[in-house]
């Protein structure tokens, strides 16, 4: 998965797309446009619920997460599309997201930011952990 | 009922249909579906997620017109210290009309929309300027500071989108409450006698409860559905509030 967020290298057109509109991300919305960006294709509802999960080991309220992705749609970080009806789900469309080049530039500039702060510090297994 | 569909029924009160079927769907999806009590406390939990702010704006909007008619209408809206001319008085009137709807307008609007919204910060602006106005329009350097700070606001907004779309959405979300508030007050005075069924002062009590609870969701009404169509619906993708 770690190849997935390469981006952070070298995107530096983002990066400057970032620093001109100051688009500012909270915790949860930078968790929530990862795990979006990790699924893909794939990316609705219940799908975005397990694989937060999985990485974070926390279970997200689907509230919580329902409001921050119409936020984030809001925003215009995320658009999001209906598929089809399928009988699994009662007939319920699934609802997928995808990350817009503007929400691939404020998770950039956000984790470019962490990095920075980081740097210096050797908190994985290091003096400062 | 499958609680499915009860789910769907109860989310799209608040949620477009599409988007309340598939949260439900999701949720009956996911592993913490599985159980009655665990679905209802997830779809429990979206409605008041989705809800609260809206609930709590309304509340906030009653009570700061509450606070207009008991506290603020005397010393800030009241023009009897310094008469208007006759042939003004219409006018002053109608000023003041529209001052207590951009009273309630903002108070619903800071706590729904947030500070940083366009439409909320011209609220509060216009507030700003036709409350000093109405208090000291008879002192001519505040009169004339308020026009002008009222045109200098009109000048900045016009520079940009979203500040062009907050001036398009107020003065159409205060004209919707206007009609609002004028369908009320036409409603009361047809049927006056229905509320006056009991003793003159518990009528009187029970009628003015009624008629402000009914004004302030007219504003309110008008305020969030204009939002919602020239604000919400045409901002750009990417823009920010």
């Amino acid at each position: 998965m770690g190849t997935r967020l390469d981006f952070l290298n070298h995107n530096t057109y983002d990066a400057g797309i970032y620093m001109r509109n100051r688009i500012t991300l909270g915790e949860f919305e930078q968790v929530v446009l990862l795990a979006i960006l990790r699924l893909g294709e794939n990316a609705y509802g219940a799908a975005i619920c397990r694989e937060i999960a999985g990485c974070t080991r926390r279970d997200p309220a689907p509230g919580a997460m329902y409001t921050t992705l119409d936020r984030l749609e809001a925003k215009g970080l995320v658009d999001s599309r209906f598929g089809d009806p399928t009988p699994e789900r009662g007939g319920r469309a699934k609802r997928y997201f995808h990350v817009t080049p503007r929400g691939r530039s404020a998770i950039v500039g956000a984790q470019r930011s962490y990095r920075r702060l980081m740097s210096g510090l050797r908190l994985f297994g290091g003096a400062d952990a | 009922m499958p609680k499915g569909r009860a789910a769907e029924w109860l989310l799209a009160r608040f949620l477009p249909r599409e988007n309340a079927a598939s949260i439900v769907g999701d949720l009956l999806e996911s592993p913490s579906g599985g159980g009655r009590l665990r679905f209802w406390r997830a779809v429990g939990g979206v409605v008041l997620l989705v809800v609260w702010r809206r609930a709590a704006a309304t509340l906030v909007a009653f009570v700061a017109s509450v606070l207009f008619f008991g506290v603020f209408q005397e010393p800030i809206f009241e023009f009897s210290l310094h008469p208007a001319p006759a042939a003004w008085n219409q006018v002053f009137i109608w000023i003041g009309r529209v001052g207590l709807i951009l009273w309630t307008m903002m108070c619903y609007s800071v706590v729904r929309y947030g500070v940083r919204d366009r439409f909320t910060q011209l609220a509060v602006v216009s507030v700003l300027a036709l409350g000093s106005f109405i208090r000291f329009w008879w002192v001519p350097g505040v009169g004339a500071s308020c026009v002008l700070f009222g045109i200098t606001v009109i000048a900045v907004a016009a520079a940009n989108p979203s500040g062009r779309r907050a001036m398009l959405a107020l003065p159409a979300a205060v004209f919707g409450a206007l009609v609002a508030a004028s369908l009320v007050l036409f409603l009361d005075r047809r049927y006056e006698r229905l509320v006056h069924a009991g003793p003159r002062a518990t009528g009187d009590c029970i009628e003015s409860f009624v008629l402000l609870t009914a004004i302030v969701l007219g504003i309110t009404l008008s305020c969030s559905r204009v939002h919602k169509w020239l604000i919400d619906r045409r901002a750009p993708a990417g823009a920010t509030n």
